[in-house]
């Protein structure tokens, strides 16, 4: 009985074995496209609204994003004729012109020379309502009374943003690093997608200098002897609020205002004015 | 047993299809987000502040997209109804197990673990699983036919090696039915393959004698000779005993010569022995009689008997003496051993003499 019992079973197996290339070919289905949704985006129904309109801003940073959207949301635009709100985050690359005018944001963080080159005639569709005011970048090093030279940047490995459209991150240390002309290698040039894998890897010492504004909690209390102010100034950074929606300047205003006063405090090393800021 | 079998196969060939097509539908979820997740998960990071978080917030917005997703097949036969992730871990560390992903954002390394659960057409998987089972029957069904028709092949290729000495012993053990009998009464204790064959030669009548020799306490080598022995009635009166086709086979002493006495006569060619009238005893024949028995040790006392005249009560109690003795041995063999009677019809006493002709009688061993 029990050899009948395992040469049954056997059979079975050789049975379901045999069987098994059409069990494969009718297990084989393709997956219908699935087409995720872009990420650096954060929406908001706005409230006590039965209006049909989509509030669209644009920033450089997620910072504080869904509670930014969310104010908007339920107080700011309350009872207006919108109903969502969407905060957009995506890479300054990214950015075209296309997508400027088909969006039709309403509001957005930029600077103004960027915002030409992307569309030469933008104040005809937006004003400028709020500016920040200019901050200081500065070099980060881990060594004592750095002075950047050709020399002192020999076999130094310097870490620097990816986004090209970056002041602090790329341009302006970039086009200060050019001024030492030859002598500095390419090799010794990192790239790094954000500030955070920047910072973290230059307080690992796996860099030796970074370019910041000092956004990080440990670069904030950094010893001044370690670190060398950048000779440019940053340009201005302005709110363009879409002239469709001039009406609502005043209170946009107010409110951001709230936020960049709370995001330059967190994120800079420098105090920051509110009279200096608006233009 | 069938249906045990039926039920069985159609349980390992659901298990079956619902393991494949599953594993096939999480495989292609994984293609496509090992595709997609860079592309939306990359672009977010960059002004992201904090990347953990950022991950973190991802994590729970790309589940909402990511349910009942459906698949196409060839054929008409959707198994998976459709796939929904339940949760989708996106990481800056390390993440182990099957359902994972990575890719380089900058300098690092994301991570994102897929934890999915698929909906299955259960009926439309039982139909084929159905379908499948029968098939893998019939599958089941052809084995068994080959198993079957293999046996067969080997019991016709058999003529080809009969001559060989084991296959000669195999054929002849399965005959030697007959003596299975003498086995079970202990009669038979072990057999050489020799002996065997021998057994298997032998014909009807020499079973028989067989048998008998072994039950007079013959070994197996005797009982096979005797069994072969020549039909001859031999007297070995030294050892009181006939050996009758070579089984022996102890008498009384003075039965034995009262059988002796006849089997001379038969020898001798003398006619059939009148039973002497009662109350005319036999004297010249007593006579003979009792020398015979001086000669091969009688009793006395039958001797003394003898004296009076050969009487034919004595003969007749002798002759019973032999034919229950012989009875009790060769049961039905006995008779051809035993006496002829014939009724004189002038004097109407009997006649005796053995049956057996003298060709085939021994005196002497």
């Amino acid at each position: 009985m029990p050899r009948n019992f395992v040469f049954t079973i056997l059979r079975l197996l050789i049975a379901t074995l045999v069987l098994l290339p059409a069990m494969v070919f009718l297990s084989q289905q393709t997956i219908e496209p699935v087409v995720l949704k872009e990420q650096y985006s954060y929406s908001c129904k706005v409230k006590n609204t039965s209006g049909k309109k989509h509030f669209h801003i644009y920033m450089p940073t997620n910072w504080q994003v869904e509670e930014f959207a969310q104010t908007l949301c339920d107080t700011l635009l309350a009872k207006q004729s919108f109903e969502t709100v969407t905060v957009y985050w995506q890479p300054r690359e990214m950015l075209s012109t296309e997508q400027l005018l088909s969006d039709n944001y309403a509001l957005f963080l930029n600077r103004d020379y960027a915002l030409s080159g992307l569309l030469p005639n933008w104040d005809d569709f937006y004003t400028a309502i709020l500016s920040l005011p200019s901050y200081q970048i500065s070099w980060f090093s881990h060594q004592d009374n750095m002075q950047l030279s050709a020399n002192s940047l020999k076999n130094k490995r310097i870490g620097l943003l990816e986004d090209k459209r970056s002041e602090s991150g790329y341009l302006a240390p970039m086009s200060e690093l050019k001024q030492f002309g030859q002598g500095l290698d390419n090799a010794q040039l990192v790239f790094y997608p954000n500030r955070e894998s920047l910072v973290n890897d230059f307080l690992a010492e796996k860099l030796d200098i970074i370019p910041s504004v000092g956004h990080h909690g440990q670069l904030k209390r950094w010893p001044a002897s370690k670190t060398q102010p950048l000779q440019h100034v940053s340009s201005t950074l302005s709110w363009y609020l879409n002239d469709q929606y001039a009406d609502l300047a005043p209170s946009l205003v107010t409110y951001l205002q709230q936020y960049q006063s709370r995001l330059l405090k967190v994120h800079t090393t420098h105090p920051y004015s509110l009279d200096k800021g608006l233009r | 047993m069938n249906y045990l079998k039926a039920l069985v196969l159609f349980l390992l060939i659901f298990v079956g299809l619902i393991y494949l097509s599953g594993q096939n539908a999480k495989q292609q979820l994984m293609m496509t987000l090992a595709e997609q997740l860079p592309q939306v998960v990359n672009p977010s990071l960059n002004n992201a502040i904090d990347e953990s978080q950022e991950l973190s917030r991802m994590s729970h917005s790309l589940v909402d997209d990511l349910h009942d997703i459906t698949f196409v097949s060839k054929l008409p036969v959707d198994l998976v109804a459709s796939l929904t992730v339940a949760e989708l871990n996106l990481s800056k560390t390390k993440l182990s197990g099957s359902n994972t992903l990575n890719w380089q954002f900058g300098n690092h390394t994301l991570y994102a673990s897929i934890d999915s659960s698929v909906n299955f057409n259960y009926w439309l998987v039982a139909f084929w699983a159905g379908a499948f089972t029968a098939l893998g029957l019939l599958i089941d069904y052809l084995f068994t036919l080959i198993f079957k028709f293999q046996p067969f092949r080997q019991k016709v290729s058999i003529p080809d090696a009969v001559n060989s000495g084991k296959d000669k012993l195999s054929t002849a053990i399965e005959e030697l039915r007959w003596f299975d009998g003498l086995k079970q009464q202990g009669l038979i204790k072990g057999l050489t393959a020799q002996q065997e064959l021998q057994l298997a030669s032998i014909k009807e009548q020499q079973q028989c004698w067989f048998s008998i020799a072994l039950k007079q306490g013959l070994n197996i080598e005797q009982a096979l000779k005797a069994a072969e022995a020549d039909d001859a009635l031999c007297f070995d009166l030294a050892n009181q005993q006939v050996i009758i086709h070579g089984v022996p086979i102890r008498l009384s002493k003075t039965p034995l010569l009262y059988y002796f006495w006849y089997a001379k006569r038969k020898f001798e060619a003398e006619p059939a022995y009148l039973n002497p009238p009662q109350g005319k005893p036999d004297h010249k024949n007593g006579q003979q009689l009792a020398k015979l028995m001086q000669q091969y040790g009688g009793h006395q006392k039958a001797i003394r008997d003898l004296d009076e005249g050969l009487k034919g009560k004595t003969l007749d109690q002798n002759r019973n003496k032999i034919k229950t003795e012989l009875q009790r041995v060769l049961e039905g063999l006995a008779c051809d051993y035993l006496f002829d009677s014939e009724r004189d019809e002038r004097t109407a006493r009997y006649r005796y003499s053995l049956k057996l002709p003298a060709s085939k009688l021994k005196l002497g061993p």
